[in-house]
């Protein structure tokens, strides 16, 4: 295990418990969980970015798929954020941020999931 | 036969209805523009008024219109005083310095205002204070007929005279001697008759801004060298060349579109697309004349959800929170007379930042109420005592023959004796009393003295309203988010401060404005909204931080996706 990723998957997972209340469609974050939510992603996307400038060796098709949606959600934030869009386009963006996200862990427990399945099979 | 009388039962009210719509008694040229109009003028017996020759007949409106027009109709609705109360409007307000008295009051049923019977105020009076601000109509306040020219008649209405026509008692021939058909000693102008008794009057169904603007309007109260009043924006949609009535609109019914989110029209007709959500922000296809649509760049979108457009596009600005203003109703604008100053009563507050009905911060006006209540015994509230009723008791025992506020003026520099000389007159009064001023109700205490309680009679009254509106360049959040949101900018919470005409010492020193500690509020999280004021700073930082953190996930990530697509792990 990269020694990032011992951190990566803890804040991830606090990043997307605290973007629970913003879940319901056509809702945005708001409030206390967007603070938290911010903060907690700010510092996951700090380590993401370590963890991807030194990945484990044994990187596969999924697990990296799933990085790539994670990271692509993270892009998805910037576009409102810099303005380049209407505000309420911006909240497509946002529940596209959110999307992506919740894709990428998806198939990171996926992964993980088969991962597990086929070491056992190996031992 | 049974099956033939249901039918006929089921659509009879069909037929009924359609013979009401299909009524062919109006005349109508069928067309939106201008009909000029070549009218006789009638008396209130449906008789033409002839041109040439003695006569002492009196037009009368109704009877003048009502040849070619549904006046019945058209004398109700909304703006005659008709139809639901809605959401709280501006208030009429009964200034009176003989008694000290400035209270708002409405025939409508909206929060902290006193009403009409509650006011003893009887019509003659209605329609001499409040009938030149009144277009009349079944249910107006001022019980006076409908004067469709005001409203009606482009370019040439003189408001002065018919101000002066109704003070003056004679709110028939008003209108008439304003539009010039009959002059101010009350005469035929016997000119503006041709030699058929006919008049020509240039009506239009939206005779432009200035025909709203005469009860309507609303103007900064203080002015100095560095900031005249004629350097202040008006409301950028008059700008552009638009009409109240472009937004404000009505049928026949005169049930007149107040413009609001959600608004529920009497009519039931879908009035969306006449507030500035619906015109400007529209589901699916443009509406309208195709407004601009905002795109408010870089704007977290909820906030289109917990504020109205008026939030930041009119009302209050950086530097010009809680300004005084004047209204056409409240201080007689449009009426030429000396000696007007910026705080003339009844002190009304523009740009106050409120929550609506809808739970959405809005712009409001704000004033306050000043007089004398009844406080109650238990289990009873407490009752505004009508100005009339204060006459004697204040001659009795204050000796005031005149005026209250003249009075108190005039006595010594010691503020201590006009205030145990009002305790004193409270302790005279029949029944448990308080003067309502400075935002308390003071009741009397031992040794002459007075000590505030909390009444919600003493409370501001407020209304919502979102005139005039500015453009996206002159609105909150052109600068950027620290318009709101930095530790220097006063928002979200600005009250205005009650100005009284009758000042208690006790009260503090009074500003006309101050912002209030938000912890204060139970309607606002002070906690978050100063974590807020402290991050947004540096919210370009945060930029900076997410596009170069985002660039490089994404570069990172492409490139490990890439090369694990090449291998043949899963």
């Amino acid at each position: 295990m990269n020694r990032w990723q011992r951190f990566l998957i803890p804040l991830l997972i606090l990043t997307m418990l605290s973007s629970i209340p913003g879940i319901p469609l056509g809702v945005d974050l708001r409030g206390y969980p967007l603070v938290l939510h911010l903060a907690v992603g700010s510092l996951f996307a700090a380590v993401l970015v370590l963890f991807l400038f030194q990945p484990p060796t044994k990187l596969g098709r999924l697990s990296s798929l799933s990085w790539l949606l994670i990271s692509s959600g993270l892009v998805a934030l910037v576009v409102p954020m810099l303005g380049w869009v209407s505000a309420e386009t911006g909240h497509l963006w946002l529940e596209t941020h959110g999307w992506l996200s919740i894709g990428g862990l998806g198939l990171l427990g996926l992964s993980a999931s088969l991962e597990k399945k086929a070491t056992a099979d190996r031992d | 036969m049974r099956f033939l009388l249901i039918l006929t039962c089921s659509f009879l009210p069909t037929i009924l209805s359609g013979q009401e719509s299909t009524d062919d008694r109006w005349k109508r040229s069928g067309s939106p523009e201008t009909y000029v109009h070549h009218i006789e003028l009638r008396d209130a017996r449906g008789q033409v008024i002839s041109g040439t020759g003695e006569t002492n007949q009196i037009p009368n409106m109704e009877a003048t219109c009502a040849p070619c027009h549904d006046v019945q109709r058209a004398s109700g609705g909304l703006h005659g005083g008709k139809g639901p109360d809605g959401p709280a409007g501006e208030p009429w307000f009964l200034v009176d310095s003989r008694s000290g008295t400035r209270w708002p009051f409405h025939s409508r049923l909206w929060p902290g205002l006193a009403t009409v019977e509650e006011l003893d105020l009887d019509q003659e009076s209605l329609r001499k204070k409040q009938g030149p601000f009144d277009a009349g109509g079944h249910h107006s306040i001022s019980g006076q007929a409908s004067d469709c020219l005001i409203c009606h008649l482009q370019g040439s209405y003189d408001f002065q005279q018919r101000s002066q026509f109704i003070k003056d008692g004679k709110s028939d021939l008003a209108p008439f001697v304003a539009a010039g058909l009959f002059d101010s000693a009350g005469l035929r102008s016997e000119s503006r008759f041709d030699n058929q008794n006919r008049v020509v009057l240039d009506l239009h169904a939206d005779a432009g801004p200035q025909a709203c603007l005469h009860c309507h309007k609303v103007t900064p109260a203080e002015e100095s060298a560095e900031n005249p009043r004629w350097t202040h924006a008006g409301d950028v949609h008059l700008a552009a060349g638009m009409s109240c009535v472009d937004c404000h609109r009505a049928g026949l019914d005169h049930h007149v579109v107040r413009g609001k989110d959600g608004e529920i029209h009497p009519s039931g007709v879908s009035v969306e697309a006449l507030s500035c959500r619906g015109c400007h922000l529209p589901q699916g296809d443009p509406v309208m004349l195709s407004a601009p649509r905002p795109e408010h760049r870089g704007l977290p979108p909820f906030h289109l959800e917990a504020m109205t457009c008026t939030a930041c596009h009119s009302g209050a600005t950086q530097g010009e929170e809680g300004l005084s203003v004047w209204t056409s109703r409240a201080h007689d604008l449009g009426i030429a007379k000396q000696g007007r100053k910026a705080g003339d009563p009844p002190g009304i507050f523009s740009g106050i930042l409120l929550k609506d009905d809808q739970n959405r911060w809005a712009p409001h006006y704000q004033a306050w109420p000043e007089g004398w209540i009844q406080t109650s015994g238990e289990n009873q509230e407490a009752e505004v005592i009508p100005p009339g009723d204060l006459r004697t008791p204040l001659r009795r025992t204050l000796r005031v023959r005149g005026d209250l506020l003249e009075k108190i003026a005039s006595t010594d520099e010691d503020p201590a004796r006009a205030e145990r000389s009002l305790s004193a007159f409270l302790g005279q009064m029949k029944s448990p009393s308080a003067l309502v001023t400075s935002g308390h109700a003071w009741e009397r205490s031992p040794g002459d003295q007075l000590k505030p309680i909390s009444s919600d009679l003493a409370g501001p009254v407020q209304w919502k309203l979102g005139h005039p509106v500015r453009p996206a360049a002159m609105s909150l959040g052109s600068n950027g988010c620290t318009d709101c949101h930095a530790p220097e900018t006063p928002w979200p919470v600005l009250v205005s401060q009650p100005a009284p005409m009758i000042p208690m010492s006790a009260a503090g020193t009074i500003s006309q404005t101050q912002h209030i500690d938000p912890e204060s509020l139970d309607t606002f999280d002070s906690s978050l909204w100063n974590f807020w004021e402290w991050v947004f700073p540096t919210r370009d930082l945060a930029k900076v931080y997410f596009t170069a953190t985002g660039a490089l996930v994404l570069l990172a990530s492409l490139r490990w996706f890439l090369k694990a697509m090449e291998g043949n792990r899963p």
